[in-house]
């Protein structure tokens, strides 16, 4: 839905002149087409965060799988010792 | 001599053409098509938002869109002026959309005038304020082709190539719309 009004606002030219900016232009168009791989990962705040996750979520797995095997043989011993 | 679509000369055209070529080539040399067009969007943008930061944003976006794309650009009898509004209709619907907020209409006296002698009605202050009722009675994309037509004194050929409709097709849907306005104001507002 629009919301309708009567009268116009109106904007100078020197309002309006002073957001053109072909260079802030052009520099967020070079950011907009360059390849990603091109992009250096600590400038991106999202990509380094994903980065980031992925190697506390592997560094979380890899030392609970370890913890575990550590713990199956410890238990295999114990067993083997208790064995006559 | 001046060509009949958007009242340009052939030179015109043809000059514009060569600075739309230059800047398929040469992002920097787009500066003087944003030079040239820098004011009309913002204004087309401004007249659907009445908000200036989030115009000179909207702006900046229809702009990269446009220099990202221009490789695409072909002339088909429309001027490249009517491509950017039409980016820029559509960066303003989807601002719109996403932000779950309400478009602006904003109306001026003259259109008022104009659109009430269009829907056969004398101009009068209880005219007015019927044409307003009735107004608000009328689908977004309606609204949109009356807002480019009426307020906006846009030719058939420019609207559709905005809106995405042929030039016909913008005919008949505003021919369309009129009467529903028509009948609206001879029924004091039904619809």
């Amino acid at each position: 839905m629009a919301r309708l009004k009567t009268g116009r606002k109106t904007l100078s030219d020197d309002q309006i002149r002073k957001h053109k900016d072909f260079r802030k232009l052009r520099a967020n168009y070079d950011e907009a087409v360059r390849p990603l791989y091109k992009k250096p990962l600590y400038r991106d705040k999202r990509a380094f965060l994903v980065l980031l996750i992925i190697l506390l979520l592997t560094y979380i797995i890899s030392e609970i799988t370890s913890r575990e095997e550590k713990e199956m043989q410890e238990k295999n011993k114990t067993e083997q010792r208790q064995q006559p | 001599m001046k060509d009949n679509i958007y009242h340009r000369s052939k030179e015109e055209i043809q000059a514009e053409m060569a600075l739309v070529n230059a800047a398929k080539g040469n992002p920097d040399l787009f500066a003087p098509l944003y030079d040239k067009y820098y004011k009309p969007v913002f204004l087309f943008i401004f007249r659907r938002t009445e908000d200036e930061a989030l115009t000179a944003d909207l702006t900046q976006h229809v702009f990269i869109a446009a220099m990202i794309n221009i490789r695409r650009f072909q002339f088909k009898g429309v001027p490249f002026s009517a491509w950017l509004y039409r980016i820029a209709f559509n960066e303003i619907n989807m601002y719109f959309r996403k932000a779950k907020r309400e478009r602006t209409v904003s109306i001026g006296q003259s259109d008022l005038k104009h659109l009430c002698e269009e829907a056969g009605e004398s101009e009068s202050e209880a005219n007015n304020a019927l044409l307003m009722k009735a107004l608000g009675r009328l689908r977004d994309d309606e609204l949109q082709l009356v807002e480019l037509r009426f307020f906006e004194q846009r030719p058939f050929a420019e609207i559709g190539q905005i809106t995405g409709l042929t030039e016909n097709n913008a005919k008949v849907k505003l021919y369309r719309i009129l009467e529903k306005l028509k009948n609206m104001l001879k029924g004091k507002i039904h619809e």
